[in-house]
């Protein structure tokens, strides 16, 4: 079974959208310090939340997974990142638990587990291939891990473009350093475009071009909310497209946000995995 | 029995002070479940090929008293119409028995955070150990559903026990005392079924019905791990007196009448000791898991050793068994970096110590395991393959499984399993037709 990294990005990915009125010192910003600011927001020491992960087919049939997530940052600079996340629906995969540690070191692998109901074992997991999709989703395990600043060189393209009502930078970024064949192999991607919303930062919009099948990935963010001065993302969908047809698409959406409440670090262990579903 | 306890618990816990959740009962309890169906046919049966049609109904009932608190029952009905449409007087009492219908909890355990630092879980509880995906090396706590052999699926094939489990922890170590006071063994197949796990010996001798340990307190198996985890991987040192899965066969005299040797299997409670764990770089795993077994009986050979004896020796006197330390280990490499799939390898070996012609096992068993696991269109179809060559006796025992996800509740399955080339003396040799297809659906609700 995949690793769950695609859950902690759909985490990662809500709360990056965090921001606060930074307009003041984007007028002088090129893309790259404009993609490192939207990432490097502080996004809470804690986070615990419910998600809801809807896959839809080309046909529109829907299947829907369900689980909790609680998240926390260590580390002196709160880089440092650990997540649990329990499954709860369907009843094929209830029960099933994911435990991931991601260093912000260069070079450290990050550590996952999962928990099988089925092996009633806890499992420790090798690295997937970043660039596979997630529990068969839109989203791979690049889309919601590592952030583009390590991958892409980003300028901007053009100045203003309103999407849902804020006014957003555009920036197209290329394989940093020219080393395409690592950004390739690691993202799955050739090319990126991403829209940035100037009042708070958030990623509103993303085209991702995928070199396997020449399909075409589009990121949206809606149903933004500021929660305990975080902003976060509610509603994230990421959609694959080729030849201009939608081929699949994956909605995630994220609801009870809850930041800074008090977690045990002793909560991000192989035993709470096992447990099941913690209320 | 383990049921009661586990409700007792519960009431116990609220004299210790464990505190009473406040939610409203929505939140208090979730409930699950699933009904499901397969039919199986044997096809390499001249007779009886259709020789599944079972219904299936589970029930989950998790409680939730307290963010510290919680509990589990799970039960489990099953019924399998097969022996009815064949006609149940072709069929012996045990098989009905074992196989037509059966009822069973699974889990019932109360769950309690003592503090950050300890947890007790007390009730009919699973835990598994160990790293190898195929074999019982140091995942000692659960015994086997070897009805079929093993060649079900996976997710049924363990057995939870009632026990007191202790752990204390830490964010990179875990330290677990487990007291099992159901002494449980393995579930084997009927006698008289193309199961039989004595089949090979039945036509030479009389096999009575296994003596099976009583949970009682002077059989309480006790368990005990010490697990670290760091950048590279997982180690786990354990230690543990269990009894064993499968019986020995105790010779206990011969048939006046038909002069049959007559066996009655027996099980014994073993210390072991050993490690195991994991290696971790990119997207390699590399596992090792290792048990020495101490004082394990084993059998001698009938008719070169059991039978002279009985010429010159009375039968208190006679030696069946001999006891052997007995070294069991596995390596093995789990790669996942192809796209949706895991594959994984393992080379399993066991060793007896002071091994003498007089056993009937080899000095050496060995065996590889692959398991090989696929998705595909976006997680709806789900595949599996599963295989054991057992070297020494050219065996190979497997099970692929496919699944497709029609919705979120509905699931359609099917599976091919069964047991293929074992040479002529070997344990398999006699289970070359139980190979099954099997169809089925799973609703889940």
């Amino acid at each position: 079974m995949k690793k769950m990294t695609l859950v902690k990005c759909l985490l990662v990915g809500s709360v990056c959208f965090l921001g606060a009125p930074y307009s003041a010192f984007a007028k002088a910003m090129s893309g790259n310090e404009i993609v490192v600011t939207a990432e490097d927001r502080y996004i809470g020491k804690t986070q615990k939340s419910e998600l809801a992960m809807i896959l839809i087919n080309s046909d529109g049939k829907e299947r829907t997974r369900k689980m909790t997530m609680t998240r926390k940052n260590f580390g002196a600079d709160l880089k440092d990142q650990k997540a649990i996340y329990f499954f709860n629906y369907p009843e094929d995969i209830k029960d099933t638990s994911y435990l991931s540690f991601d260093w912000i070191e260069e070079g450290k692998d990050d550590d996952s587990w999962l928990y099988l109901p089925a092996l009633k074992k806890v499992k420790r997991l090798a690295s997937a291939d970043k660039s596979d999709p997630f529990l068969g989703s839109d989203f791979t395990y690049t889309d919601i891990k590592t952030s583009r600043k390590d991958y892409w060189d980003y300028t901007i393209v053009k100045d203003s473009e309103m999407v849902d009502g804020h006014d957003c930078w555009v920036l197209e970024g290329v394989p940093k350093n020219g080393d395409y064949d690592r950004v390739i192999k690691e993202t799955g991607y050739d090319k990126s475009r991403i829209w940035v919303s100037k009042d708070n930062f958030i990623k509103m919009k993303g085209t991702f071009w995928v070199v396997k099948g020449k399909k075409i990935k589009h990121f949206e963010a809606k149903d933004i909310e500021n929660i305990d001065g975080i902003w976060t993302v509610k509603t994230n969908k990421m959609t694959t497209t080729k030849g201009g047809a939608t081929e699949h698409s994956t909605i995630i959406k994220i609801d009870k946000v809850r930041y800074e409440e008090e977690v045990d670090d002793a909560y991000f262990t192989p035993l709470k995995m096992s447990r099941g579903i913690s209320k | 029995m383990m049921f009661r306890k586990g409700a007792l618990a519960f009431c116990f816990l609220g004299y210790l002070g464990v505190p009473a959740v406040k939610a409203d009962d929505s939140e208090r309890f979730a409930y699950s479940g699933f009904l499901a169906e397969e039919v199986g046919y044997s096809y390499q049966h001249e007779e009886f090929t259709w020789s599944k049609v079972k219904s299936t109904a589970s029930l989950n009932v998790d409680a939730y008293f307290s963010p510290s608190w919680s509990g589990r029952l799970n039960v489990q009905g099953t019924y399998d119409a097969a022996y009815k449409f064949y006609g149940r007087s072709h069929f012996n009492e045990e098989t009905l028995d074992v196989y037509e219908e059966d009822f069973r909890i699974n889990e019932a355990y109360t769950d309690v955070d003592i503090n950050s630092w300890l947890n007790v879980r007390f009730g009919r509880q699973f835990f598994g150990w160990g790293e190898s995906n195929s074999e019982q090396i140091s995942d000692l706590g659960n015994p086997r559903d070897l009805r079929e052999l093993g060649l079900q699926n996976v997710k049924d094939i363990r057995l939870p026990v009632g026990a007191t489990k202790f752990t204390v922890y830490s964010a990179s170590w875990e330290y677990n005392l487990i007291a099992v006071h159901e002494a449980r063994v393995d579930e084997l197949g009927a006698e008289g079924s193309e199961f039989d796990p004595f089949l090979a010996f039945r036509e030479r001798l009389l096999i009575l019905s296994a003596d099976e340990p009583e949970s009682d307190l002077d059989n309480t198996g006790v368990l005990s791990r010490l697990f670290i985890s760091n950048d590279w991987g997982d180690i786990s040192f354990f230690a543990a007196r269990q009894f064993e899965g499968f019986p020995l066969l105790l010779f206990k005299g011969v048939n006046a009448d038909t002069q049959q040797l007559i066996f009655q299997p027996e099980y014994n409670q073993l210390n072991s000791y050993g490690f195991f764990g994991n290696l971790i770089d990119g997207s390699w795993q590399l596992k090792y898991d290792f048990a020495r077994t101490l004082d394990m009986p084993h059998d001698v050979k009938v008719v070169e050793y059991l039978v002279p004896q009985l010429q010159t020796l009375p039968v208190s006197s006679v030696i069946s068994f001999q006891e052997k330390n007995i070294v069991k280990g596995m390596f093995g490499i789990e790669y996942s970096g192809f796209t949706d799939t895991q594959v994984s390898l393992e080379y399993i070996a066991s060793y007896i110590e002071d091994h003498t012609e007089m056993l009937r096992e080899e000095k050496y068993e060995r065996k590889i395991s692959t398991y090989i696991s696929r998705t595909f269109s976006n997680g709806n179809i789900t595949s599996s393959l599963w295989m054991n060559h057992l070297i020494s006796d050219n065996a190979n025992i497997f099970r692929i499984d496919v699944s497709y996800n029609y919705d979120d509740d509905v699931k359609f399955f099917i599976a091919l399993s069964g047991i293929e080339g074992a040479r002529k003396g070997a344990y398999y040799y006699d289970y070359d037709e139980v190979d099954r297809f099997a169809v089925g659906v799973k609703v889940s609700f």
